[in-house]
């Protein structure tokens, strides 16, 4: 109950400064670039922005059309006309993986932000409200978390068949629950706050608490999740893929041409199974790269808020 | 200056209680055949008529917060009432307690945290406004006019409080303000209802000493300016001093005085109060505290002590104030911890752990022969003990190898009126 030394205060109101949530992100990114954290997430922002610019602009970029079947002999290493080689088909693989960032990202797109928009108010309702129907909300998506993702993704994908969109509602019903969970634990702290009281006695409905005054402070957790959940969708739909779950050939799609490049391995053509591997591993640990700084920027963010 | 006018009666409180559920793991609940509870409020009364200023003032933990917050139902009360504007508030609920809101606000005391820091200050203040927009026959909350008349509403206001300058500042977030601007905010987001009652709980105590005296001069202005009636809770006297009315002193969820703030300055009657303005030193009451929570004993506010909830401390305290078992198990445990004072006295008494209390009742199983030595060894103690407990003594007796000391029940303690102040303490009874 000491009163706050003026010098303490300020400390604390230099981190919680500027507008919202996202902007304070954005602001300790731009304060914490030499820490590791700071690194890790602008290597990560590098990676995600550099594959967002390849899919966007993968048909300019893209020397030849991603299913154009060259008849020279299949296999052909990697080349000045043909930078990755090409595949068994002939196709040249340099295209086929900078079309296939397109679709890995569409994909991840889809089921990263449908898994939001329906674990986030969820997850703010059955926290802030609790009782009963927060018990059963739990239980549902604890059984669906505990889940092993790749099987279940395996069974929604296989009942709703191959395809982008098909294979990013799989990854949502993966997701849901984790978004649940982190917005869920969040509101519980978020709610506590003297600011949800004040706002109780200004004679704010739930609804009202909950849009106005605690959904947006729970929003400041989401970048972390989005970012680790993202990783792994990709890893995720190039795992249906390979399993043949996923999509439907001639689709350029990178986990497709792995499974398929698999089996030349043994008579030693590296290129057609290295480079779909590379570009996965390169946007799953950019991807994690951001998740883990951002958690280490955000984390003490949260507790300074708290304190 | 003659005694103002009392204006009608905006808040009262009829025995409120508030006990709240003590936290512990689960399995030590299963096993606890009673509910421990903490008795935050016990039994409060008082009532607070329009215009007028009452201080709530006690030590950190004495329940102040609570009271506060049941008053303005954040909190719902275990049992007792609480009347606003003559209306039975205890048990309303759902909309109907929504739209009383407008007419009873609160200020809490950390003016950062009592503000969502995503939302900018003109929109914080104007809040209130969309919350209650149908109440002021407005349908539509989205259109211009409404948006605009809002607008002029919270700049007019936090000119008011004195957040100047308002255009700059109604744009900023909490974060850009310093702790004097955002304790305005407040007040201008709880004054913008136009509130009949303003409950302030340590409204300045966070704010450094110069802001703090412009923000209660803004307090006073204002409660001339729209008739507001104030509960102010606060742990300085100083503060109390300057701004209340009236005086409501408050030890472990009771009130022991209530008064013209005045007369309670000038002529404090319960010992407590005496001891608050240092007219007497406190006992340091952390002593109790930490001997006892080790012991596995439970804390104050959970099994409050008997009689009057001051006579552990209390410098005046009487033989009929409350004396019971473990008070004689404390003064004991301080005893044996002296070496000097104690001498092979632990050989016999202690260790303090084997003594066992209930209610009246402090009782040991002696270590065989020593019966009768320990009985002579309590005796010498008490010698020592405070005069006032040792009378409270009813016997020393013994029961197989067991050392007995039974303590007189308490007297009944009962609020008493003396002069223009009701005072709990038996010392006036
Ligand atoms: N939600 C709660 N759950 C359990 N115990 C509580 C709760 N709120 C308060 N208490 C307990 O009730 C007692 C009174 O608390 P309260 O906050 O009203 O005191 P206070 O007089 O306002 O103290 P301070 O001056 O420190 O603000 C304390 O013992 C406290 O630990
Ligand atoms: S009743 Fe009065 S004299 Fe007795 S302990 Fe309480 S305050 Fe002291
Ligand atoms: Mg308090």
């Amino acid at each position: 109950m000491g009163i706050v030394k003026p010098a303490e205060a300020e400390d604390t109101e230099k981190l919680v400064r500027s507008s919202s949530s996202i902007g304070t992100i954005l602001n300790l990114l731009l304060q914490d670039r030499r820490t590791l954290a700071g690194v890790l997430s602008w290597v990560g922002i590098g990676v995600l922005v550099s594959f967002v610019v390849i899919a966007i602009f993968a048909y300019p970029l893209a020397p030849y059309d991603p299913q154009r079947i060259f008849l020279t002999p299949p296999n052909q290493p990697p080349s000045l006309q043909h930078l990755m080689g090409t595949d068994d088909l002939g196709r040249d693989l340099f295209s086929r993986m900078l079309y296939g960032a397109r679709t890995s990202l569409e994909i991840m797109t889809i089921g990263v932000f449908l898994a939001l928009a329906i674990g986030f108010p969820i997850g703010l309702v059955s926290g802030y409200l609790g009782g009963k129907l927060d018990r059963v909300l739990v239980l549902v998506m604890d059984s669906v978390y505990a889940f092993p993702g790749l099987l279940l993704a395996a069974m929604v994908a296989l009942f709703l068949g191959k395809g982008v969109f098909n294979v990013g509602i799989a990854i949502t019903v993966i997701y849901v629950p984790t978004y649940f969970r982190v917005t869920r634990n969040q509101t519980l702290s978020v709610r506590e706050e003297t600011y949800v009281d004040a706002a109780r006695a200004l004679g704010a409905g739930n609804w009202t608490v909950i849009w106005s005054y605690i959904a947006y402070n729970v929003l400041i957790s989401i970048p972390v999740v989005f970012s680790l959940s993202a990783a792994d969708a990709i890893l995720t739909a190039a795992g249906l893929s390979f399993l043949g779950l996923g999509l439907e050939r001639p689709t350029p799609d990178w986990g497709l041409d792995l499974s398929d490049a698999q089996k030349f391995l043994t008579s030693g053509v590296w290129w057609s199974s290295f480079f779909p591997g590379v570009m996965i591993i390169i946007l799953t640990v950019g991807l994690s790269f951001l998740g883990e700084g951002l958690n280490d920027i955000v984390n003490p963010l949260l507790r300074k808020e708290r304190a | 200056m003659a005694q103002p006018e009392l204006g009608d009666e905006i808040l009262r409180l009829d025995n409120l209680n508030v006990h709240f559920p003590v936290k512990m793991p689960f399995v030590q609940r299963l096993l606890q055949r009673e509910k421990a509870v903490v008795h935050a409020v016990d039994g409060v009364s008082f009532s607070i008529h329009s215009g007028e200023i009452l201080g709530l003032v006690g030590e950190s933990g004495c329940g102040k917060t609570t009271v506060g917050k049941a008053s303005v139902r954040l909190l719902n009360p275990t049992s007792g009432r609480i009347f606003f504007a003559g209306q039975d508030i205890s048990k309303i609920g759902g909309r109907s307690l929504r739209t009383l809101r407008r007419k009873m606000q609160i200020i809490f005391q950390d003016p950062h945290a009592s503000l969502n820091p995503a939302m900018a200050i003109g929109r914080a203040i104007g809040h209130p406004l969309w919350i209650h927009g149908s109440e002021f026959g407005i349908q539509n909350l989205s259109s211009t006019v409404f948006r605009e008349r809002v607008q002029q509403r919270v700049l007019s206001t936090m000119r008011e409080v004195g957040l100047t300058p308002e255009e700059q500042l109604y744009d900023k977030f909490p974060g850009d303000l310093s702790g004097g601007q955002k304790q305005r905010a407040v007040i201008a987001r709880a004054l913008i209802l136009e509130p009949d009652l303003l409950v302030v709980d340590e409204g300045v105590s966070m704010l450094d000493m110069s802001i703090r005296a412009k923000v209660l001069e803004l307090m006073l202005d204002l409660k001339r300016q729209h008739g507001l009636t104030y509960l102010f809770i606060t742990h300085d006297l100083a503060t109390a001093k300057f701004i209340c009315d009236r005086l409501a002193i408050m030890y472990l969820g009771r009130i022991v005085e209530i008064g013209p703030a005045r007369d309670i300055y000038a002529d404090p009657k319960h010992p407590y109060t005496k001891a608050l303005l240092q007219v007497v030193p406190i006992p340091d009451p952390d002593k109790r505290k930490e001997k006892v929570l080790p012991r596995g004993e439970v804390p104050d506010a959970v099994h409050p002590p008997a009689g009057c909830r001051f006579h552990p401390r209390c410098p005046a305290v009487l033989p009929s104030c409350g004396w019971e078992g473990r008070d004689f198990v404390d003064f004991l445990d301080e005893h044996l911890s002296d070496p000097k004072r104690a001498g092979d006295d632990e050989l016999v008494l202690g260790p303090i752990e084997n003594w066992r209390t209930n209610g009246l009742v402090a009782s040991l199983e002696a270590k065989p022969l020593n019966i009768e030595e320990a009985v002579e060894r309590v005796k010498a103690v008490l010698a020592e003990a405070p005069i006032a407990m040792a009378q409270a003594i009813e016997s020393v007796s013994t029961h197989k190898r067991t050392v007995i000391i039974h303590f007189r029940p308490p007297n009944e303690l009962r609020q008493t009126q003396v002069g223009d102040r009701i005072v709990e303490c038996l010392l006036y009874q």
